[in-house]
């Protein structure tokens, strides 16, 4: 009886232990294009409610997530070979100050975009995932970038 | 029955392209010209930049292919050869690998800075070859760098680095056959000073959690460097005042607290490359238009 219960607590072990690592090869995974179900996966595991689109380009077109964090809202468009994440702020801002952020800030940039009948501050950040991507470092793209988004609230 | 025709027609034109493409590929050629080894490449959507020799006789195209540094140098209409510098290569290595090699040869040198090898790999066009073969080197030398350098114990571009440590960085430095000089600022961060496309171009360590690469422009108006950020993807351009002068500074960061392969390493160190060919271009067009 005892050696049954030691067989069967040994293949849980097992079952277990090789459940954590095909977990953690998945996690290591080196993507070179990102997938739209990739981006999910890793919006869903952020715990974050997003609205995904599709926007038509020039011979393209790019899905498009967007979610809010706090009050914050955010975009993230999957270019498939690059990630671009965006917060946009209804407000203008001197050339010197928004040069002051930039020359501060390291994960993102802003900038003042002149729209048909208003200017508007867009922070943004993309990253490059030609040279490998894992799932982790795509989840650390958007953890960084909301803590950037954060502090450019406090921004005076 | 319109619909019928407007395929067939389709099919055709369909099948004389590709077969022209293929009968441009067959052509057998016995010498090529500089130019039109530079439209080759053209074609091939490689961005290379051409140099020749004092006498005129050389030609040289540099190019990078997945984070190598290539030479194509052309030393006659008939001879050209493909190469590329390996950093830190002992010599037994580089005999083991002529040994177990059909197609490139390693040749081992050293200098000043240290050893290192070039791998090399060579066409003879006099006998007769076809631009598609001419073609073929380029694609075969990508194979075999990437084998070399896993040969050599470099290659792991897919292995996630949880700690950017000096030594990694160097390490991936040393593999692009990049020289550089590493000193500590004042706040302890590690920075390696080299050139690249010409432009010369500053990394700093922060404790392996996150990487920035810089390198200075002349100052551009902020409402231009605004339109330029707008514009472009991966970097920023930001004005700086220091004691004496006024600058703008090309930058990029690489976060890498949740780890990085050696392959976007390399990859985000020779994108920045270009990025600063991109900005110095543009830079140089405002300039021309101030005048």
């Amino acid at each position: 009886m005892n050696r049954t219960i030691l067989i069967l607590v040994a293949l849980a072990l097992i079952a277990s232990t090789s459940a954590v690592s095909s977990q953690d090869k998945e996690k290591d995974k080196v993507f070179r294009s990102v997938a739209n179900d990739t981006v999910e996966k890793v919006l869903q595991s952020l715990e974050v409610k997003y609205h995904k689109e599709e926007r038509k380009e020039k011979d393209t077109s790019v899905m498009f997530f967007e979610f809010k964090r706090g009050d914050q809202a955010y975009r993230l468009f999957n270019y498939v070979n690059d990630l671009w994440i965006e917060s946009t702020f209804e407000k203008s801002m001197k050339a010197e100050d928004i040069n002051r952020w930039n020359a501060d800030a390291k994960f993102s940039r802003l900038v003042q975009v002149q729209q048909r009948d208003k200017t508007i501050l867009s922070l943004e950040c993309q990253i490059d995932c030609l040279g490998g991507i894992t799932e982790a470092g795509i989840k650390q793209f958007v953890n960084r970038f909301d803590e950037e988004a954060k502090r450019f609230s406090k921004f005076k | 029955m319109h619909k019928t025709k407007f395929i067939l027609a389709s099919v055709l034109l369909f099948a004389f392209a590709c077969v022209g493409a293929h009968a441009q590929d067959d052509k057998v050629i016995r010498s090529i010209a500089p130019e039109a080894t530079e439209k080759l490449l053209q074609d091939m959507k490689v961005e290379f930049k051409k140099s020749s020799s004092k006498k005129g006789d050389e030609h040289y195209f540099d190019f990078t292919r997945n984070g190598y540094k290539v030479r194509l140098t052309q030393y006659s209409p008939e001879d050209m050869m493909l190469d590329c510098v390996f950093r830190g290569a002992p010599i037994e290595k580089v005999n083991q690998w002529n040994t177990y090699t059909r197609l490139s040869r390693a040749s081992y040198h050293k200098d000043a800075s240290g050893e290192f090898c070039i791998l090399e790999y060579g066409l003879d066009l006099s006998g007769g070859v076809s631009t598609g073969a001419v073609k073929q080197l380029i694609t075969r030398f990508d194979e075999e760098l990437k084998k070399f350098d896993k040969f050599l114990g470099n290659a792991n571009d897919d292995i996630v680095i949880a700690d950017v440590s000096d030594e990694k960085v160097e390490n991936v430095l040393k593999t692009m056959a990049i020289n550089y000089q590493k000193k500590k600022n004042n706040a302890g961060v590690m920075m390696f000073d080299f050139e690249m496309s010409s432009f010369k171009i500053r990394l700093y360590n922060f404790g392996g959690k996150d990487l920035m690469m810089d390198a200075h422009f002349r100052k551009i108006p902020l409402e231009v460097a605004n339109r330029y950020n707008l514009n472009r993807k991966f970097v920023r351009v930001v004005n700086y005042k220091s004691k004496d002068t006024e600058y703008t500074a090309l930058e990029a960061n690489l976060d890498c607290e949740a780890g990085v392969t050696e392959g976007a390493l390399r990859h985000w160190i020779v994108s920045f490359g270009e990025d600063a060919r991109h900005f110095s271009d543009f830079t140089k067009k405002l300039a021309a238009a101030d005048k």
